[in-house]
């Protein structure tokens, strides 16, 4: 086996072979991006031609991708100024880098080159392989599990959590019961466990934009605004039972009018992800796809995304709209005057992680001024995120504002606890037992 | 496929050679590693037989895209590498192509009995043909050399129209001994 049969950039091995003729040091950055397995067609349409922008891409992917192994074939026919740039990146990316050269010697001019940097001259192509065999590579997010609900449900339009479960029962009979109430109680387990390891003291430590996030985690694999719509039933039951009392948006709304995860943002999925990586070579841009995917809302309101917007984990992604000011006002009232912020909080599915961090490692590279924008470092319209989708076969959303996403719209209050009436039906509801029927 | 090659090619121009020689629609991209990309997309297709002539005049870079094309795991080629001269010194000189060459063929010049057993056979005015009229056409203009015997029969097929008759013979081979020039007399 030679080494080019050793190329498996899921286990972290690259190896990269220059195009012949092509000698410049952004000519070998678009071979590395191609042997990454990215599309070396759309380099023009994405801006990635200039040197400085192509090595960037290169040390994102890297990173992102977590290549172990740099292995460059034919390495004695590049420029010193290449070698260089490879060093770097290695320097950059923590990857160890080989640079095979088929000649007796290193050249003098490419040896120039090494000097400083820590390396070691192997003889032979079995010393090369056996240095470090490539290792099973850890995935740093793996796939979500299936989600367990994927049956069709019964539409079940009943506001009231203090009897969602007997009045299900009344409604929809005991097989549509068990159906919509395994749903709910997953909802309501699960909003159980996330209250119980919240720190304390409470309230503080539910904020309104952590509520989000875990409302977002729980209906973003939901298979139907039906089955969001019950796990959010189940949710604010789970709530209850911790203490609080979560409002959501009116059933109607949810099944027909409100957009976002669970509803009609489409899951990005291990498949998705996989689309969109051979088909767009600039991180940001592939980055964008993901974030249009996983928010629903217009590539040109992501466009001015502060880097901190994502998680350090980049497993949230958090958006703020603020209403235009078209009031001409005095300049005395400027500060009395605060104008209402809408901030939507995204859950990041596994599989897009990758895309973001590579955005963001892209972002934070750029020596220009990009005023820590997330998506800044490349025009980033509309257009251009749909062409690039299009090319990738990926539909994208139909895109809505902020304000139209479902999660803006819910609130979290403390609330006094048992004693009522409410909590007795409450009570009464989730005790609810219908019997041996309900295996109908 | 037919593709005209410049004397000394650079890689840039065999791969335009091959974007031609392939029918591939569309302008061809303006960079190399777009342009391969291109090329191994079509070179994948089914199953295709490049021949290179004149494979001596090639440079190293040049080699290495033949290589380059022929590694790649999805193309689907053999490649015939065709040359005079010290064709097989130049191959033999890249370790990395010649390596991979899997049959060396060298031609020869035809003997006197390969020369009258395929000559005959290669064009219908050598068919009636006096094998010594052919011995001797070889032995002073054709030298078992295919590329010679091709500019004999062609001038044999002029005399031969010009005085109607039907198959070569001494008279007319010096006539065509003077046409190229050669040692007819």
């Amino acid at each position: 086996m030679g080494l080019l049969d050793r190329h498996d950039p899921a286990r972290g091995r690259v190896i990269v072979h220059p195009t012949p003729g092509a000698r410049s040091p952004q000519a070998f950055a678009h071979d590395v991006l191609g042997a990454l397995g990215r599309p070396v067609n759309r380099l023009k349409a994405e801006q990635l031609v200039g040197l400085a922008t192509a090595w960037r891409a290169v040390t994102a992917w890297m990173v992102t991708d977590q290549i172990d192994d740099l292995v460059v074939l034919r390495a004695d026919r590049l420029t010193a100024g290449t070698w260089a740039r490879v060093l770097e990146l290695g320097r950059d990316t923590g990857s160890r880098v080989l640079l095979v050269c088929h000649t007796p010697q290193i050249p003098a001019h490419l040896d120039a080159t090494l000097a400083g940097a820590g390396h070691q001259l192997l003889t032979s192509l079995p010393l090369a392989l056996d240095s470090r065999s490539a290792r099973p590579h850890p995935r740093l997010w793996p796939d979500a599990a299936a989600s367990p609900d994927v049956a069709d449900l019964p539409c079940f339009l009943h506001p009231h959590i203090r009897n969602y479960r007997s009045k299900a029962f009344d409604q929809l009979g005991p097989a549509g019961f068990a159906r919509i109430d395994a749903v709910y109680r997953n909802g309501r387990d699960a909003a159980s466990r996330w209250l119980s390891t919240r720190p304390r003291p409470e309230p503080a430590s539910v904020s309104h934009q952590s509520v989000q996030l875990f409302l977002t985690w729980l209906v973003h694999d939901s298979p139907s605004r039906p089955h969001t719509l019950a796990r959010l039933r189940g949710a604010q039951a789970g709530f209850r039972l911790h203490g609080f009392k979560l409002d959501i948006p009116p059933s109607q709304r949810i099944l027909d009018a409100l957009s976002g995860a669970g509803l009609d943002a489409p899951l990005v999925t291990a498949q998705a992800a996989g689309r969109i990586r051979p088909g767009v070579a600039h991180p940001v841009i592939a980055a964008g796809i993901a974030a249009v995917l996983v928010t629903g809302v217009q590539p040109l309101a992501l466009a001015s995304t502060p880097w901190e917007a994502l998680s350090p984990q980049n497993d949230t992604l958090r958006l703020t709209w603020h209403p235009p000011n078209r009031t001409l006002i005095r300049a005395s009232q400027v500060t009395a005057r605060t104008l209402a912020t809408t901030t939507a909080v995204f859950y990041i599915p596994a599989a897009a992680r990758p895309l973001l961090q590579a955005a963001r490692y892209f972002s934070h590279s750029c020596s220009c001024d990009a005023a820590g924008r997330l998506f800044a470092t490349t025009p980033f319209s509309n257009e251009r995120i749909a062409a690039a989708a299009a090319n990738c076969k990926i539909p994208l959303p139909a895109q809505q504002s902020l304000q139209a996403m479902w999660q803006t719209q819910i609130t979290c209050t403390r609330v006094e606890g048992l004693g009522t009436r409410f909590d007795a039906s409450f009570a009464d509801d989730q005790s609810f037992d219908p019997g041996p029927l309900s295996a109908a | 496929m037919p593709g005209a090659v410049p004397a000394r090619p650079t890689p840039r121009d065999i791969r335009h050679v091959l974007f031609d020689a392939l029918g591939i629609s569309g302008t061809p991209p303006t960079r190399p590693i777009e342009f391969d990309a291109l090329l191994k997309d079509a070179l994948s297709e089914r199953f295709r037989v490049l021949v290179c002539d004149e494979a001596q005049w090639l440079s190293r870079e040049c080699f290495e895209l033949w290589r380059h094309l022929w590694d790649d795991r999805r193309t689907d080629i053999a490649i015939v590498f065709v040359g005079g001269g010290d064709c097989y010194r130049v191959l033999r000189r890249e370790p990395m192509l010649s390596s991979r060459v899997y049959v060396w063929q060298e031609f020869r010049r035809l003997d006197r009995e390969q020369v009258l057993a395929v000559i005959p056979a290669y064009h219908p005015v050598w068919a009636g043909a006096d094998p010594a009229d052919i011995a001797y056409a070889d032995v002073h203009a054709g030298h078992g050399n295919f590329r010679a015997w091709a500019k004999i029969t062609a001038h044999v097929v002029t005399a031969l129209t010009r005085l109607d008759r039907g198959r070569p013979d001494r008279e007319i081979l010096q006539w065509v001994f003077s046409r190229l020039g050669g040692s007819g007399s």
